[in-house]
């Protein structure tokens, strides 16, 4: 599912191209938690102008939601063992790492597992979640010269979650990393391919 | 075909077949969608036991449908499955329809096809590329497929992406679509919408009909085709289009019926080693599928599509049933060309459906999903509400005809291959099934015996 910008501020970012907010996730339950932070985001980063898209468990279509975009943050939910509606950032190349890690204890660098999908492989299509598609995206050189995955945990009951502090946490970490492309212009021409944490 | 097992030393790794007696077990097959496994033994050369195991928890969609409205059925039933959730929502509204005496029209059929076009692409396309062409290219996955074919993985998504824009220009979103009613749907997309979608239709046109050259030229196992099984195909034929929504159900030993005597010659058995029925059809395994309509149907096709396959030296009907593959990539071209046959004479309409009166009585609905044909009978009550429902899904219908498939090819093709390249053939044997599991296992039948 691919809903529409959200209307509100239409200026121009400072470096062209408005970067692109990605919410994935799905109609039920907490696992709607990244499509309602992406677009909770529309006022928060009005300065920014971000494109705004949420897409139902999209697979290898991602990439599609990425295509054209130089910075671009992924907003999908995670079951980490954290405090529910704590969010993480991650660089693709660190959540590779953890995929192929397999990590299984609850420590905080493992909350990539839960995004990750830990130590199963992905057999199914079904199955095909956004570390893999990230994956493909890097082999076909899709991704975005600058990605961020921002996991959004949900606990493990469904527990409620705090949508409006979960997204201010949120919009303080999209600032962070956009008000760094604009200061330093070139930094990271491709992150993506880059190891470590965000 | 390459296969992983015959990478290398193949004669250090083909042992005597007669001289073992061995088990190969694949607990979760890879590469399909929902959860199953394959286990087989030999014993002096000759298979012993084979079973298709699907160990997926029953999913009762029948009996959540019990005493629901009718107008429900199709948000309903689309959660059943998040490939096919069209084939659902069509086969519900038509068998409703037809219980309700509603006629919706022409303007709805055309678009319904549209919406099926959608759904053809997407699957297809998802399998061909993500799921099946890796076992062609002597891949383990579609990921390691991308590093040395790229731009055919690339073409694979773009065409997926497209199949999905018509489902959403429809549904509302891509994924458990909620565009459909009983008698049409409930909004209607503006006339420049549909102009732009017909656009990006055409511009892929020449992408499909290389996809269909590209998977002709793959690597099949050959052989003379009388060693070929020759099993039997059912799918809908219509008077005059390539099946989707309407037509009889005929097969390739001359069966002809209407789609209300599927019961008459459909048995569904349960095996101890699976969740799912196993169908047979006068009580013989058969095949649905996109191979089975196209053996069915290529006189249908209209003449762009049927040239292109022609060109690629394929001789219809085939019985080997790796020409699955090029079957699917024949339907992704096809359902292209009929999306934009079908958008070119699109007028938005000033209601997009037909009003419907519950009535009681009993209605049956069959369509052909990317898998197969997709059969529905429901009875209801005089207010509608939904008093039996049966949901006879296309895996369902192939399983006993995977398991026949299994114990000749692999026969065929040599027991005496190393235990990994029987496993690994074994699973692409499965795969040309495009297996959903997950939608096979909608019920199960409990027997309590009390003494």
């Amino acid at each position: 599912m691919r809903d529409p910008p959200h209307p509100g501020d239409h200026r121009p970012a400072l470096t062209g191209i408005p970067p692109r907010i990605v919410g994935v996730g799905s109609p039920h339950g907490n696992d709607r938690l990244g499509w309602e932070i992406a677009m909770a985001l529309a006022h928060p980063l009005a300065g920014l102008a971000p494109e705004i898209r949420c897409c139902d468990r999209p697979g290898a279509l991602l990439l599609e939601e990425l295509d054209g975009a130089e910075l671009a943050f992924i907003i999908d939910a995670m079951t980490a063992g954290l405090r529910p509606g704590s969010i993480r950032c991650f660089t693709p190349a660190a959540l590779f790492q953890a995929a192929g890690r397999g990590a299984s204890s609850r420590s905080v660098p493992d909350a990539m597992a839960g995004l990750a999908g830990g130590a199963a492989p992905r057999l199914s299509s079904h199955g095909f979640g956004v570390v893999e598609a990230l994956q493909l995206g890097r082999l076909l050189d899709r991704l975005p010269a600058r990605l961020y995955v921002l996991g959004v945990e949900t606990g493990e009951a469904a527990a409620p979650v705090d949508v409006t502090q979960a997204s201010a946490e949120a919009a303080r970490l999209i600032m962070a990393k956009a008000r760094r492309r604009d200061l330093r212009g070139e930094e990271s021409a491709n992150m993506t391919k880059r190891g470590g944490t965000a | 075909m390459k296969e992983k097992g015959e990478q290398g030393n193949e004669e250090g790794n083909e042992r005597m077949a007669d001289a073992r007696r061995l088990h190969i077990d694949v607990p979760v097959l890879a590469r399909v969608e929902g959860e199953g496994g394959l286990s087989l033994t030999i014993r002096d050369g000759e298979l012993e036991t084979l079973r298709l195991e699907i160990f997926e928890p029953p999913r009762l969609f029948e009996k959540f449908l019990e005493g629901r409205a009718m107008t429900e059925v199709p948000d309903i039933v689309a959660r059943i499955c998040g490939i096919c959730p069209v084939a659902y929502q069509m086969s519900a509204a038509h068998a409703l329809e037809s219980l309700c005496g509603c006629a919706p029209g022409p303007w709805v059929r055309a678009m319904r096809r549209l919406l099926y076009c959608g759904e053809w692409m997407e699957s297809h396309s998802l399998h061909i590329h993500l799921l099946a062409a890796p076992d062609f290219l002597a891949y383990p996955d579609a990921m390691a497929m991308a590093r040395d074919h790229p731009d055919i993985v690339r073409r694979g998504l773009r065409l997926q992406a497209l199949g999905n824009e018509i489902i959403r220009f429809w549904g509302g979103r891509s994924v458990h679509p909620v565009g459909v009613r009983l008698g049409g749907f409930h909004h209607a997309p503006g006339e420049a919408e549909a102009a732009a979608l017909r656009d990006r239709l055409c511009a892929a046109l020449a992408d499909a009909a290389a996809l269909v050259r590209w998977t002709a030229r793959l690597d099949f196992p050959q052989g003379p085709a009388e060693t070929w099984g020759d099993f039997t195909c059912v799918a809908l034929r219509h008077p005059d289009e390539y099946p989707m929504n309407e037509g009889r159900l005929v097969s390739s030993r001359g069966l002809e019926v209407d789609i209300e005597d599927f019961e008459r010659h459909v048995e569904e058995r349960q095996v101890p080693h699976s969740t799912a029925f196993h169908a047979l059809l006068d009580g013989e395994p058969y095949l649905v599928g996109p191979l089975a309509r196209l053996n069915l149907n290529h006189d249908r096709l209209p003449p762009a599509v049927r040239d292109n396959l022609a060109a690629c030296g394929i001789t219809l009907p085939s019985y080997n049933m790796f020409h699955s593959i090029i079957a699917r990539a024949v339907e992704i071209h096809y359902a292209l060309v009929e999306a934009t046959r079908i958008l070119s004479d699109y007028r938005r309409p000033p209601r997009p459906w037909a009003e419907i009166e519950p009535r009681a009585g009993t209605g049956v609905g069959c369509t052909e999903a990317p898998r197969g044909i997709l059969w529905h009978r429901y009875r209801t009550d005089e207010a509608g509400r939904i008093l039996a429902a049966r949901i006879v899904p296309p895996t369902s219908q192939n399983q006993a005809r995977i398991e026949q498939d299994l114990r000749e090819t692999l026969t065929r093709l040599g027991l005496a291959r190393s235990d990994e390249a029987l496993r690994h053939l074994g699973e692409c044997i499965i795969r040309n099934y495009d297996p959903c599991i997950s939608c096979a296992t909608h019920r199960i039948r409990v027997t309590i015996d009390r003494p």
